[in-house]
């Protein structure tokens, strides 16, 4: 199982050229790497998969933003468009 | 889109539904899961890599929280990619030169995010580096 997790990708090369003038771009695929972190067993108490919605008290009537999971977006993109109580 | 000034530059890319669809992500895939993708770089961490001087840009993801992200011994930020530093001295004018490295900035910021073009909706980068199907 431990050689089926992903790890972290090699590196590859790319010219890119600019005026002129060649340069030699080090880098890894940022897909594998996406992925290397999220299947990372250091992280699997980390990992948060749905957005949540905090307040400052039962009813509802203040709500409190502080890590990327508690905004609006991530709410409207993965559960509801509409703005549900 | 999160950008500090200074030497070090933090952008947080930006997904934008697609407005044709207004299905939610969970409608459309159960149990699917935002993952938003958080791109830096740190010019003080100078390092040389392939013989020449070069700074990483770094990767990570917004579902672990910030407080983790954050630290280094965790190791939640991957080294992405090492981006090339020159003085570009052949080109004597300030202004052109100043032009050729915002260049070499986005040229290897465009083949690092490349392959994430398939997989997001739409994926914008500041004004200039757009990925994907326009919305609406």
């Amino acid at each position: 199982m431990v050689d089926s997790l992903p790890g972290r990708p090699p590196f590859k090369c790319e010219d890119v050229n600019i005026g002129n003038e060649t340069f030699q771009f080090h880098f890894r695929d940022i897909v594998h790497c996406i992925r290397g972190i999220y299947g990372d067993p250091e992280f699997a108490r980390d990992l948060v998969f749905a957005p949540e919605r905090h307040y400052v008290d039962h009813e509802r009537t203040c709500q409190v933003y502080s890590e990327m999971y508690t905004g609006d977006w991530w709410w409207s993109v993965q559960v509801s468009n509409t703005n549900l109580l | 889109m999160v950008v500090r000034t200074g030497e070090q530059y933090q952008f947080t890319l930006t997904f934008h539904t697609d407005k044709r669809s207004q299905a939610s992500l969970e409608s459309r895939q159960p149990g699917a899961t935002v993952i938003p993708i958080i791109v830096s770089t740190d010019k003080t961490q100078l390092t040389v890599f392939g013989g020449k001087q070069a700074y990483p840009v770094y990767v990570t993801i917004g579902n672990i929280a910030k407080g983790t992200r954050r630290k280094l011994s965790r190791g939640a930020h991957m080294v992405v990619g090492y981006i090339p530093i020159t003085k570009l001295e052949r080109i004597g004018n300030k202004a052109s030169c100043c032009h050729a490295l915002t260049n070499l900035f986005h040229g290897c910021m465009e083949i690092l995010l490349g392959p994430l073009a398939s997989h997001v909706v739409m994926l914008q980068f500041g004004p200039e580096l757009r990925f994907g199907p326009e919305p609406g």
